[in-house]
């Protein structure tokens, strides 16, 4: 059998999902089930005068209504699961439906059960709700202002938690030769994942367990989180995630639509069931990024950086989400310096309470807005000294040899050589020649641009101890049970909860290679508490990084068992057995062997085991990694821009990443691929709007500008791999690559291209419009050609 | 968002002011509005039926007359709030004469919010300045007839 790592198996799950054979959590049917509505408040901050369910109780097929006051007394507040360490963070009370104030668009205030979901939804209509609005702040910065209005009465200025890190860098930056000072807006997106959220709870009043399916990335921690919140206790709730359609962070939350089915089910004694609309999506379901960030960099003329200065205003929401305090901070504030060996830095964030829907992880999580801010820095800073933006990278990027790297912040990265992803990256563009095409091309008044990404970012969240030193109120460690069957077949038991990354298929191929068992012969299960001991989830790629060593440590379990017994079988000493490609043989005797099936089948008759074995074979491990990885590489976009219309057209996008050692290189070209363009959708096309009032106005596909495939050129992937020296596989993940380097790439590429026109920032996203009215406030493009 | 505009009604600027203080009038000629029921002097119940495209809805609310002065000027008010979202409507109407007619000016701002607002953002001031000069047009004709009985 050929190798079975390294190869790109196509996906397992595929068979059931392209077939339409995939379950989703919508597609439950349960008898007697009813379906659940919200009423959802139109005002971003009102107070609630009247919630009068009356009405909506008289609709056909109603079957009940509840309110916020209905439901304080029974269900606690949802907590946000991080409290970042010196920060002094109030939490503000979550209500799961509101009490006396609605704090965002789309909270809910009351919930109508009915026996349809038309019904439902018809209940929701007959709800009277009397609001009383209240001003609004949707700016993270400007709910930093005096006089804002204030989300929650007691929270003075609106923050939720003031954090920081790194030394006192006023020194150098009073001394330094150059200092380039930049303030970027990191603009909110909507993660959008496929399949909207849903939910369905059931009570069983003999045993008095509660199940609760739902689209989570980590049915642990919602197990966790709303065993406290419901008063359930753990061993009586069960939290199931079946086919999950996507998340990008977004399904990590726990939310108030999925407790208030749960308490709706056990008061009604029967199933309920909540399914998202689009609409509601775009609402309810958390944000991402929504920075304002005030950067300074100090270096020499001759191009040496020497400190970098980051002022962070992060848009919370109105209310804490379950990761969200750790976004901006700890997987943001800590990495600023990127791949560079930038001596001295610091990072001091306000976490804001805004009239918004609570910001949460969105792919990335933090990691994008610090690679955006120190990229387009170090492009500024080289045309600050009239220097070339790739011999400023090449000045400063950790050398190979600096490996294992502390950064500022304590930070080690595990392993590196970006010199020869930048190497790789330039086999692939000519960079010469595209800077004499370039010079020609502005000759004849056409614009093109390169841009740079040699970016580092920290995954396979992660060392326990760390979580817990950083404020998160968890481990960050995963479990895995390798089961054996009598015939040799193998479930697979993962903490990990994939929704779409396909480790159904990359685990088993852990499994196939270290067992020697055919990867048909392998299944594996995930997403239900009552199967899986215990489990953290999938986000911050680390599913295969910790899940996947996990599996790898179990296996070892097996496989050390099976030989004992092999070894038994053929009468010799343990010591004299090899293992290779699932079969057992006496050293120099092949002819000597037992196959793995074989062992399992002595395993689990226990006809003749070795003295004092226990019967039967299979393998739990529990897998906390001693450090993070860090994958890193060099993107180079290039582009052109047309001066007439201000749109820009992504002409080439180069991607070498190096994410260790490949299990499965189709499914890592996929999620670089799927990283790429929500990357290269917030340099160019994505972003939400609030009014004044904290109106939604990107509330819909019309408005907020999803990315089709029809906007990208053929993506350029290339690897170098550098294994993680302390992830027993070698892996370092990458489901968030994509999506961390190319936003700052694109944008340097454009800024590069309205270089002639004097351009050297615009927010995000670069639309034609916003990009024409650039190059029009600077004379346009005739005159600047007709300068030339 | 901004609604503003002027419209000239062939009678004079007392009988204009009346046609606008009579809730039957404003009935028959504001678009959606189904009844006003006086609540107390100068606010009564509205209920309205208005749609963004295929997006409709019935709403509940208020609308108040502030600061009147006879033939001359008021602020309209109007709130209202239904499975769409919410409706409010700030509006100062002034009366002048202008060739021997009324010349009403209108000035103010609506904000519309919720599930309507949130679908049909780009259509909202079309509609809205459609809605409002339907509207005066309404009146105008309104006025005429008064004008014809008189």
């Amino acid at each position: 059998m050929a190798d079975v790592i390294g190869s790109a198996l196509k996906r397992h799950e595929d068979v059931r999902l392209i077939r339409g054979k995939g379950q989703y959590t919508d597609d439950i049917k349960l008898p007697g089930m009813l379906y659940a509505g919200i009423v959802r408040s139109p005002h971003a901050h009102a107070r609630l005068v009247k919630v009068d369910v009356s009405r909506a109780l008289k609709m056909p097929g109603v079957v009940a209504a509840f309110t916020g006051a209905d439901l304080k007394d029974e269900v606690g507040f949802i907590p946000t699961a991080w409290i970042p360490p010196d920060s002094d963070m109030k939490m503000p009370p979550h209500p799961a439906l509101a009490v006396d104030m609605v704090r965002y668009q789309g909270d809910g205030v009351a919930v109508v059960i009915a026996q349809t979901p038309a019904q439902a939804r018809d209940g929701v209509d007959a709800v009277e709700v009397e609001y009383e609005s209240l001003p609004a702040v949707t700016n993270p910065f400007a709910a930093a202002q005096e006089g804002a209005p204030l989300v929650h009465e007691d929270i003075a200025g609106n923050v939720a938690f003031h954090w920081k890190v790194g030394g006192d860098v006023e020194e150098i930056f009073n001394r330094a030769e150059v200092v380039v000072r930049q303030e970027f807006r990191q603009q909110r997106l909507v993660p959008n994942a496929m399949e909207p959220r849903s939910a369905v709870a059931q009570w069983n009043p003999a045993t008095e367990e509660l199940t609760l399916w739902a689209t989570t990335q980590n049915p642990h921690i919602h197990r966790l989180l709303m065993s406290g919140i419901l008063g359930i206790p753990e061993h009586k709730l069960r939290v199931v995630a079946i086919d999950v359609g996507g998340a990008f962070g977004s399904k990590i939350s726990c939310y108030p639509d999925e407790i208030i089915v749960s308490w709706a089910a056990r008061r009604l004694n029967r199933p309920v069931k909540w399914t998202e609309t689009r609409t509601e999506n775009f609402t309810v379901t958390s944000h991402g990024r929504d920075h304002v960030q005030e950067v300074a960099l100090a270096g020499t003329k001759d191009g040496h950086i020497e400190a970098i200065r980051v002022k962070t205003y992060a848009n919370l929401g109105a209310y804490l989400s379950t990761a969200a305090p750790g976004v901006p901070t700890i997987l943001f504030g800590l990495i600023v310096n990127g791949a560079y060996a930038i001596p001295e830095a610091s990072a001091e964030v306000y976490g804001m309470l805004t009239h918004t829907t609570p910001v949460d992880a969105y792919r990335g999580a933090g990691r994008p807005e610090a690679t955006f801010l120190v990229e387009r820095m170090v492009d500024l800073y080289a045309h600050a000294i009239n220097k070339d933006p790739l011999e400023v990278r090449n000045i400063n990027l950790i050398p190979a040899e600096a490996f294992p790297y502390t950064n500022p912040f304590g930070l080690q990265y595990d392993s590196g050589n970006y010199q020869g992803a930048l190497a790789k990256a330039l086999e692939i563009v000519d960079y010469a020649a595209f800077r004499r095409e370039q010079e020609n091309l502005r000759q004849q008044g056409k614009y093109i641009g390169i841009g740079f990404s040699t970016y580092v970012e920290m995954c396979g969240l992660g060392p326990s101890e760390v979580a817990g030193a950083v404020g998160f109120q968890g481990g960050l460690w995963e479990s895995a049970t390798v089961r054996v069957h009598p015939t040799g077949k193998v479930t697979v038991f993962t903490g990990a909860s994939p929704h779409g990354q396909g480790e159904e298929t990359t685990f088993a191929q852990i499994v196939a290679q270290e067992l020697g068992v055919p990867p048909e012969d392998i299944e594996v299960v995930h997403g239900d508490t009552s199967k899986i001991a215990m489990g953290w989830g999938t986000y911050g790629s680390r599913t295969t990084v910790v899940g996947g060593a996990a599996i790898h440590l179990a296996d070892q379990k097996v496989i050390a068992k099976a030989r004992k017994i092999a070894a038994h079988k053929l009468e010799v000493g343990e010591d004299d057995v090899e293992f290779e490609q699932g079969i057992f043989s006496v050293k120099g005797l092949p002819a000597r062997a037992v196959t793995f099936q074989e062992a399992a089948l002595d395993a689990y008759l226990a006809w003749s085991l070795p003295a004092g074995m226990e019967p039967a074979l299979e393998g739990t491990a529990f897998y906390n990694p001693e450090n993070f990885t860090y994958p890193f590489g060099t993107h180079i976009a290039i582009v052109s821009v047309d001066p007439d219309t201000g749109d820009v057209e992504l002409m080439r996008y180069v991607a070498v990443d190096d994410v260790g050692v490949v299990i499965n290189p189709m499914l890592v070209e996929g999620q670089i691929h799927g990283g790429l363009v929500q990357g290269i959708g917030q340099a160019l096309y994505e972003g939400v709007e609030y009014d004044t009032n904290g109106q939604l106005m990107t509330g819909s596909f019309l408005d907020y500008a999803m990315p089709k495939a029809r906007f990208f050129p053929k993506f350029e992937t290339a690897h170098t791999t550098t294994p993680s020296p302390h992830n027993p596989l070698g892996v370092k993940g990458v489901g968030e690559t994509g999506a961390i380097a190319s936003t700052p790439a694109v944008v340097n590429a454009v800024m590069d291209a309205l270089a002639p026109f004097g351009i050297q920032d615009l927010p995000m996203p670069l639309t034609p419009r916003k990009v024409w009215q650039a190059i029009a406030s600077k004379g346009g493009h005739m005159h600047v050609h007709d300068a030339i | 968002m901004k609604i503003d505009g002027h419209k000239r009604l062939g009678v004079s600027p007392e009988m204009a002011y009346r046609l606008f203080m009579d809730p039957a009038v404003l009935v028959r000629t504001m678009p959606g509005l189904k009844a006003l029921e006086p609540l107390e002097e100068g606010v009564y119940a509205a209920e309205m039926e208005i749609g963004v495209a295929s997006i409709k809805g019935k709403y509940q609310g208020r609308m108040e007359i502030r600061d009147p002065i006879k033939a001359q000027s008021y602020r309209l008010v109007m709130t209202g709030q239904g499975p769409g979202g919410f409706v409010e409507v700030h509006m100062d109407v002034v009366f002048s004469s202008q060739d021997q007619a009324a010349l009403v000016t209108y000035q103010g701002e609506a904000q519309v919010g919720g599930p309507i607002a949130q679908v049909g953002q780009r259509m909202l001031s079309g509609v809205a300045t459609y809605i409002v000069s339907q509207f005066f047009s309404a009146m105008a004709k309104e006025a005429a007839l008064q004008a014809k009985e008189a």
